[in-house]
């Protein structure tokens, strides 16, 4: 017992060096994409491009760029499509995330830096995989947190595993979320399908699937060059499928970090910075009209709101879920308690019973 | 068929709490659809169609004890109603978060705890008065014929 175990180990720690050569060996990669969002019936199978409802203009549609070196990338995203998003360029370098937005109205450059690695925006099935959105409260791709003990291999086969989230990761709660990974272990992990399922309170749950559809061979490293989407949530009656197409996707050897960094704006602009406290605007013709650099107190204070904003948002969801459950049982008590009154009435109808 | 001098007067009780209640939300729909969003119990996409039918059916159940045209369905969906509204307010006083339903008309909707006791016994006792009356009414006073406010009253 105690050698099959050591012996599952093995493997498993086999597996977990492969996804990390295979992370590392994706570094250097450039990759100029679609993705394109269209609406699919719940009833109907997701991934049959027939079954999705196209809209001239599509909902959503992005033109992005991704430059890779190691863990650190860049992504420039540029939207167009029914619903309207403000372009971006997303860095995430040594855990610290910059996002440069450019106003609609005003056309005043917004920076921000944090370390909020969730709000990059996605879905992207390049990350290995898919982790952008699935894992969007993790800063890190699998193998890393395989790696770190955060996930956990629940099973594992030939070409599937299913990962749960570590001991150490939800302080001794329950895991909530699931993970299914199908890799092609004849093309160095290249990941096929992957579900990923997170339950929540009453039943629900929220559901991000990935297939690959086609791919490209490139420096001997097998790399996604179309993929669909889907996020699915029981709910909904018309829900999300993302198509992504890749037009360039290959391996560069000599990705500098330069590529990675977004140059701040010298004039016309705001930034945010979370990390250092700083708050600052300056005018088109470079005067600096506000500047303040917030205390580590203060700092913590309005990261203490947002925690309660969040908290009371979800509280206020939980309490929602409850009383439409509620609703569903007085509904069902109702029914019974009238159709007890109605068979009553019917039998002494039935015997001929009249009340005078 | 005719109906004891105090059930009919039970019947008219019901038609007059049940039309009162109509009324406001038939002539407000948009206030309607704010309580049934800020009471929180219907999922999004069932609010719209409950905030038409819910008064259309209050009165139709109104019109039909008063004339007796299909009265005797019109009671069982009277109970049906006084059940679920009676299961809300118990619910809404369990829970200790009052809010407007809109129940006793758009006018009378408060969000204090007494109001949803008074709601809660009204409804029980609306629930009560459509069981006695089921059981005072058989099949054949829903024929046509026999419908009329005078028979109920006579």
């Amino acid at each position: 017992m105690w050698s099959s175990a050591s012996s599952a180990r093995a493997e498993g720690d086999e597996l977990v060096q492969q996804l990390l050569n295979r992370q590392a060996s994706l570094s250097g990669m450039t990759a100029e994409f679609t993705f394109t969002m269209y609406y699919w019936p719940k009833d109907k199978d997701p991934f049959d491009p027939e079954n999705w409802v196209r809209t001239d203009p599509p909902q959503l549609k992005c033109n992005g760029r991704l430059v890779r070196r190691g863990l650190d990338f860049r992504i420039d995203l540029s939207f167009s499509g029914a619903i309207s998003l403000t372009d971006a360029s997303h860095s995430w370098i040594d855990g610290v995330r910059t996002v440069q937005t450019r106003g609609e109205d005003d056309g005043v450059w917004s920076v921000i830096r944090d370390r909020e690695f969730h709000r990059i925006q996605g879905p992207l099935p390049f990350l290995t995989p898919l982790e952008l959105t699935v894992f969007d409260y993790h800063d890190a791709p699998l193998g890393t947190l395989l790696e770190a003990k955060e996930l956990r291999i629940e099973s594992e086969t030939a070409e599937t595993i299913v990962l749960r989230p570590g001991p150490d990761f939800s302080a001794g709660e329950p895991p909530r979320e699931l993970i299914q990974v199908r890799f092609d272990p004849s093309r160095g992990l290249l990941p096929r399908e992957l579900s990923a399922r997170l339950d929540l309170a009453d039943g629900r749950f929220q559901q991000w699937e990935m297939r690959t559809t086609a791919t490209v061979e490139h420096a001997g490293i097998d790399l996604i060059r179309e993929a669909i989407i889907v996020n699915r949530n029981p709910h909904v009656d018309f829900l999300g499928v993302f198509h992504f197409v890749a037009g360039r996707v290959e391996i560069r050897a000599t990705t500098a970090a330069s590529q990675m960094e977004i140059e701040l704006p010298t004039a016309n602009y705001r930034l945010l910075d979370e990390l250092s406290g700083e708050v600052k605007e300056v005018a088109a013709d470079g005067r600096v009209t506000f500047h303040r650099v917030r205390s580590p107190e203060e700092m913590q204070q309005a990261q203490e709101a947002v925690s309660a904003a969040f908290e009371a948002q979800q509280k206020a969801e939980e309490t929602l879920a409850a009383r439409q459950g509620a609703f569903r049982w007085i509904v069902a008590a109702a029914v019974t308690g009238v159709a007890a009154v109605a068979v009553v009435w019917w039998l002494r109808n039935r015997r001929g019973v009249m009340t005078p | 068929m005719t109906l004891p001098r105090r059930a009919s007067l039970y019947l008219w009780l019901i038609a007059l709490i049940l039309a009162w209640s109509a009324g406001g939300k038939l002539f407000w729909p948009a206030e309607f659809q704010k309580l049934l969003h800020g009471l929180g119990l219907l999922p999004p996409w069932l609010i719209t169609p409950t905030a038409y039918a819910l008064p259309a059916a209050e009165l139709l159940v109104a019109i039909a004890v008063v004339t007796g045209f299909g009265r005797t369905w019109a009671l069982f969906l009277c109970l049906f109603l006084s059940l679920v509204f009676a299961g809300i307010h118990a619910y809404v006083i369990l829970t200790g978060i009052p809010v407007s339903c809109g129940c006793a008309g758009l006018r009378f909707s408060t969000d204090t705890r007494p109001a949803h006791v008074v709601m809660l016994v009204l409804s029980i006792a609306l629930a009560l008065v459509a069981v006695a009356a089921i059981f005072r009414t058989a099949p054949r006073s829903d024929a046509p014929s026999a419908s009329s406010a005078g028979s109920v009253a006579s």
